[in-house]
């Protein structure tokens, strides 16, 4: 395949991924939507919502006073503020709840909101624990909810263009993934009052509770399972076995969670010709450099896909066909990658991604964090249990990260079971 | 904002201050994804693509501060204009609005397809007067915190008791330093134009819709950031000339000019 042809097959992304396609429901009504938690991450949600115009957030809900007065402002004066989910579940009609608690709270959040009759979309992690993901499948499925995930990417348009990409062969056969979240930073929240203060011990507890294993499962279900969740997309299946290491070892500050976690998921696989293969995927969360951030790198026999949130980059493999991809521009990277790829030497560049010519660069186009709200309001609109992230998704999202930290607790192997 | 934003904190706790700093950095992350025209995930930037084709409602807090840009415009004789590319004709003697606000649906929608916003001129400010309002909320009650260089805001006093202060380079020569002010609870701003180099010409005066061809600096002292930024932007539009006349050196009794 020469240059032209590769742009003439794929130029659908040239600028911006696949979209999402929404269709346009003008007669509906609006959807009624209440928001459970409007800490960090549920403001967010309620912000982008009151964007929407098929979106009527008619109530906002959070137990601690300064947060619920956030997420009334940014919802606006016809949302109802409540300290107490169950009085708003009995007093709102309501169509669909958004579930924005801490993880330990999904699950009997999430079963109210169903048994109230509500649709749900509950943020990731789905569950604290798999006996709960697994009774929440069971009740989601009996109530016929229209039930939604939030890990995003699934919505983003790079990301469901790299499935797209890795579907159509455009990668080869993907035997890597690695993936990290790394951070330079004590993943606190401050506490508004001094430490000798007698309500500090509360309300760090109640604003840190990422830190604490009562609330939490720390890095994998806070940061690891967005990418955990794109790994398992990827890759079409879930995991087989997880082994895993980690601790808290630089913020020795009372925190009861890792501050840094390095796994390894192996994925048994099967090829065209039916013969069994394993796909490794590496995955790292460390609170103590920043220097890769987050992405995540599907390595396949042909090419490379580098994903963040903002970009995603398409590098080819190098081999016989990179002077055609190098094509128009000779800039330094590809004049190096030609002299390389004409059976030189390759010490020739210390740049390690020069060999692979200039990357083919997809646009994110708009705000997956927005866009995967309208696809769920579209959902509960046309009644239609398959969202972008469904009840079963998030099951395998919850059991994937978790299995690592039982992994790090044990010492050992653990096998993925649902 | 594509901005380095750096921050001191006093305090006798060294954890406290960092989980403070942590959140007004994930503070001016929220604002670059409400702001930046350049990151397509950003609000502003959904404004940029859809708004010409039909209002687009938008967060409560990005329309409060549409309409105080609006409010800008109008006190800067026009001259602090966020559509200044826009080149929107002009009808009769008035020049057309650019954008329009509706307060009941909370939407944007442009005159024109050639409007464009930016809030370039505005975010820096708006950001550390937001970073302000965090640090009080947490008890810190002296920082000093830059974007940039040329937007800065302080609060209270250095370890030593001094003022925080900042030095105000020469417009043509930027390493003569003319100036030293102090900062006593306020926002300061410098902007300069630069015409030798077309890239950093960023200034524009949005009735000739041309970046400043002179070179001039200017910079205010005012109780917020923001108000700081947006005279700075607004005066090197107008002229030093013009400028002095319209404003004579104060600007709503609490504010100072300088030209450097
Ligand atoms: N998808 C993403 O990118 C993303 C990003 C951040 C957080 N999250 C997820 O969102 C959830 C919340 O995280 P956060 O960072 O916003 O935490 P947070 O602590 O800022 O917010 C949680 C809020 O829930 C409130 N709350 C606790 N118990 C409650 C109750 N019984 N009733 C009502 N409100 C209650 C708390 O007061 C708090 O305001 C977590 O599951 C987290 O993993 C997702």
């Amino acid at each position: 395949m020469n240059r032209r042809d590769f742009l003439g097959h794929t130029a659908a992304f040239a600028l911006t991924g696949l979209a999402l396609q929404h269709p346009s429901f003008s007669d509906d009504p609006p959807v009624k939507v209440a928001v459970v938690g409007t800490g960090g991450r549920g403001t967010d949600l309620v912000r982008k919502l009151s964007t929407i115009e098929r979106a009527n957030i008619v109530a906002v809900c959070d137990d601690y006073e300064p947060h619920l007065t956030r997420g009334g402002e940014a919802a606006g004066p016809q949302a109802r503020n409540y300290l107490h989910y169950e009085e708003m579940l009995q007093k709102e009609a309501i169509d669909a709840v958004i579930v924005a608690v801490p993880l330990y709270l999904h699950y009997a959040v999430c079963r109210d909101a169903i048994h109230a009759g509500c649709d749900v979309f509950c943020e990731k992690t789905m569950c604290y624990s798999v006996a709960e993901a697994q009774e929440l499948v069971k009740l989601v499925q009996a109530h016929n909810t229209i039930f939604q995930v939030g890990l995003q990417r699934r919505a983003s348009a790079i990301y469901r263009q790299a499935k797209a990409m890795v579907q159509t062969g455009m990668l080869g056969d993907v035997f890597s993934i690695k993936a990290q979240w790394h951070r330079n930073g004590d993943w606190r929240r401050p506490v508004p009052v001094k430490r000798d203060h007698p309500d500090w011990q509360r309300l760090e507890r109640k604003l840190n509770w990422r830190l604490y294993w009562p609330y939490s499962q720390g890095l994998m279900t806070e940061l690891g399972s967005h990418q955990i969740d794109v790994a398992n997309w990827m890759l079409g299946t879930s995991p087989a076995r997880v082994t895993a290491f980690g601790g808290t070892d630089y913020w020795k500050d009372g925190r009861e969670v890792f501050d840094n976690v390095y796994c390894i998921y192996e994925y048994d696989k099967q090829d065209k010709e039916g013969h069994s293969y394993t796909a490794r995927v590496t995955y790292s969360s460390i609170q103590s450099n920043a220097f890769e951030g987050a992405s995540e790198l599907i390595m396949g026999t042909k090419g490379t896909l580098l994903l963040t949130e903002r970009t995603g980059l398409f590098y080819k493999e190098g081999g016989e066909e990179t002077v055609d991809w190098q094509g128009g521009e000779q800039d330094e990277a590809s004049a190096a990658a030609a002299t390389i790829t004409s059976g030189k030497t390759l010490s020739l560049s210390n740049d390690p991604w020069a060999h692979r010519g200039k990357p083919f660069e997809i646009q994110a186009g708009s705000d997956s964090t927005r866009d995967q709200l309208i696809s769920f309001l579209d959902n509960v609109q046309q009644k239609d249990m398959k969202t972008i992230c469904t009840v079963e998704n998030g099951l395998i999202n919850t059991a994937s990260a978790i299995m690592a930290n039982q992994a790090i607790q044990e010492g050992r192997t653990v096998e993925f079971e649902i | 904002m594509g901005t380095l934003f750096q921050l001191w904190l006093r305090g006798d706790n060294k954890g406290h201050l960092q989980s403070v700093a942590f959140k007004a950095w994930e503070e001016v992350d929220r604002l670059e994804l409400l702001l930046s025209r350049y990151d397509s995930r950003a609000e502003i930037a959904r404004v940029n693509r859809e708004a010409v084709e039909r209002p687009v409602r938008i967060e409560i807090e990005l329309f409060t501060i549409l309409q105080n840009c609006q409010h800008w415009a109008h006190r800067t004789n026009g001259y602090f204009n966020i559509a200044y590319a826009s080149n929107v004709r002009p009808i009769g003697s008035e020049k057309a609005a650019p954008f329009t606000l509706n307060e009941e649906q909370r939407t944007v929608h442009f005159a024109h397809d050639t409007v464009s916003l930016d809030l370039g001129g505005y975010g820096k400010g708006y950001a550390l007067d937001r970073i302000a309002e965090l640090l009080r909320s947490f008890g810190i009650a002296s920082a000093c915190v830059h974007g940039g260089g040329s937007s800065v805001l302080a609060m209270g006093h250095q370890e030593n008791g001094d003022p925080w202060t900042v030095d105000i380079p020469h417009a043509k020569d930027p390493s003569r330093i003319i100036h030293r002010r102090s900062l006593l609870n306020q926002g300061f701003s410098y902007s300069a134009t630069m015409p030798d180099d077309e890239l950093v010409a960023d200034i524009v005066d949005p009735h000739q819709n041309q970046a400043i061809q002179k070179a001039d600096a200017c910079w205010v002292l005012s109780p917020s950031a923001l108000d700081a930024e947006v005279w700075t932007t607004a005066l090197l539009a107008m002229g030093r000339e013009q400028a002095e006349e319209a404003f004579s050196g104060v600007l709503d009794g609490a504010s100072e000019i300088g030209w450097a």
